[in-house]
């Protein structure tokens, strides 16, 4: 069964922003959580949606998906805990070593999930919710870059909480591009060489 | 409404409290649990012990992330360390205040001497406390060389710094191109500066979830692994971590 059709399969709630109703156990955790110190920035490395899949029987593509939802859903909890800035860990340079389909499907479920955001932009203001995607974006096929741009474009005003989205990065390869940008910068005689 | 707040600050106090004194009784009740007698400790039993393991490291680091370092415990690791056949080692504290230690290579003599007996001269032990501007080290290896490096935060962070300002001035001249930067002409440099092999584990000890400024670039693919504290490290424990860094399976993004 190829990527695409079974990504075309998605729930309708599938968006980034939402408000869910909560149990009074999880609004109390929640309220003695705030009377102490909470982390201002709490980063999720994205683990095991193939091994999800596995155990619950369905498709790779479909694990990513759910992987996703749950994202969305530490999203909310970190928003109503006020930790106001998260970092995701969705896609790292290695994972291109994947099977064409797998990282096809990837793709494709990024090229989605960043064209819902345009339509939630009136959400997104609302809760101020500023989206940032860091990496080596050059690596991504060109109309993922562009829908990524149009996001990030859109919210970039937004002050309140940000998102950053990690896609296409490895430590190594983000420290070299620091490292070539300083490079050109005293190439260009803006940065002074002591 | 005041009441509620009240029970609720109460709550958060109990729930505080009780995580603190589970942590605590990892430090204090596991050398009770451990204090049995254990076979004595020689150069054969520890090798023989190696050969049980899956896999052992060839560059171990121990990241010393207390505010009391023990001199003893630390030459104790190594010592254990050589007997297995581990010949990378790297020691590291914040500050550097193992750098500055005058009794480091003292207590691993003395604690060669301990363990090892008349094998204790079999092992040549080379420290290097510098990261940049190092002898080079010796390139034909025997099993029994041990090399130590000693490090501190300066030799993390700030060796990237003096490798982007290398790697700019050769830009500058003319000599490279931006596009030459790349992560493995930057590897090959850092490389060609320590001669230490990336660390594959890492053994952190200290209440910090952090590396608190060990070797960014080094660490990419490291198993990280901790222990509450290094004073009166006992053998077992150090041993079930190498059983656990042998179990451990890596996909490299796969």
């Amino acid at each position: 069964m190829s990527a695409n059709l079974t990504i075309k399969t998605f729930r309708k709630e599938m968006s980034w922003v939402r408000k869910t109703e909560q149990s009074w156990v999880h609004r109390l955790c929640q309220q003695v959580l705030k009377c102490g110190p909470v982390p201002k920035h709490v980063a999720f490395i994205m683990d095991g949606n193939r091994r999800f899949a596995v155990k619950n029987s369905l498709e790779r593509a479909e694990g990513h998906i759910m992987g996703f939802e749950k994202l969305a859903k530490a999203l909310e909890w970190c928003s109503n805990l006020g930790i106001m800035e998260v970092t995701v860990y969705a896609f790292s340079i290695e994972n291109f070593k994947r099977s064409k389909d797998e990282v096809d499907g990837l793709m494709e479920l990024a090229r989605q999930k960043f064209a819902k955001l345009l339509q939630e932009k009136e959400n997104l203001d609302k809760h101020g919710v500023c989206i940032r995607v860091l990496g080596n974006l050059n690596l991504l096929p060109h109309d993922v870059q562009v829908a990524v741009a149009n996001a990030v474009n859109l919210t970039k005003h937004n002050a309140r909480a940000v998102l950053n989205v990690c896609f296409a990065y490895t430590s190594r390869d983000e420290i070299c591009s620091a490292m070539r940008d300083v490079a050109h910068g005293v190439e260009q005689g803006i940065i002074r060489d002591r | 409404m005041l009441f509620y707040d009240v029970l609720l600050q109460s709550i958060h106090l109990v729930v505080t409290w009780g995580t603190l004194l589970v942590s605590w009784m990892a430090i204090f009740v596991k050398p009770w649990k451990l204090s049995q007698k254990t076979r004595p400790l020689n150069l054969s039993s520890i090798y023989s012990d190696s050969k049980l393991l899956q896999k052992l490291p060839i560059h171990i680091g121990f990241l010393f992330l207390e505010d009391d370092l023990s001199c003893t415990d630390i030459a104790t690791l190594i010592v254990w360390c050589m007997s297995l056949g581990i010949s990378y080692i790297s020691l590291y504290d914040r500050k550097g205040i193992l750098k500055r230690n005058a009794f480091l290579e003292t207590e691993i003599v003395r604690k060669q001497k301990e363990l090892l007996g008349k094998d204790a001269t079999r092992f040549n032990i080379f420290l290097h406390r510098h990261f940049f501007n190092r002898e080079k080290l010796v390139v034909e290896r025997n099993i029994n060389q041990i090399d130590v490096q000693l490090l501190s935060e300066e030799d993390g962070r700030q060796s990237l710094v003096r490798t982007a300002r290398q790697f700019s001035r050769a830009v500058a001249v003319k000599q490279y191109k931006i596009s030459d930067i790349s992560p493995s002409t930057i590897d090959t440099f850092l490389l060609d500066k320590s001669s230490f092999p990336d660390p594959d584990l890492v053994l952190r000890f200290g209440a910090v979830d952090s590396l608190l400024g060990f070797l960014p670039w080094q660490v990419r693919l490291t198993e990280i692994l901790s222990l509450p504290t290094h004073h009166n490290i006992d053998y077992k424990s150090f041993l079930r971590l190498l059983q656990a860094f042998g179990d451990t399976k890596q996909r490299f993004g796969k």
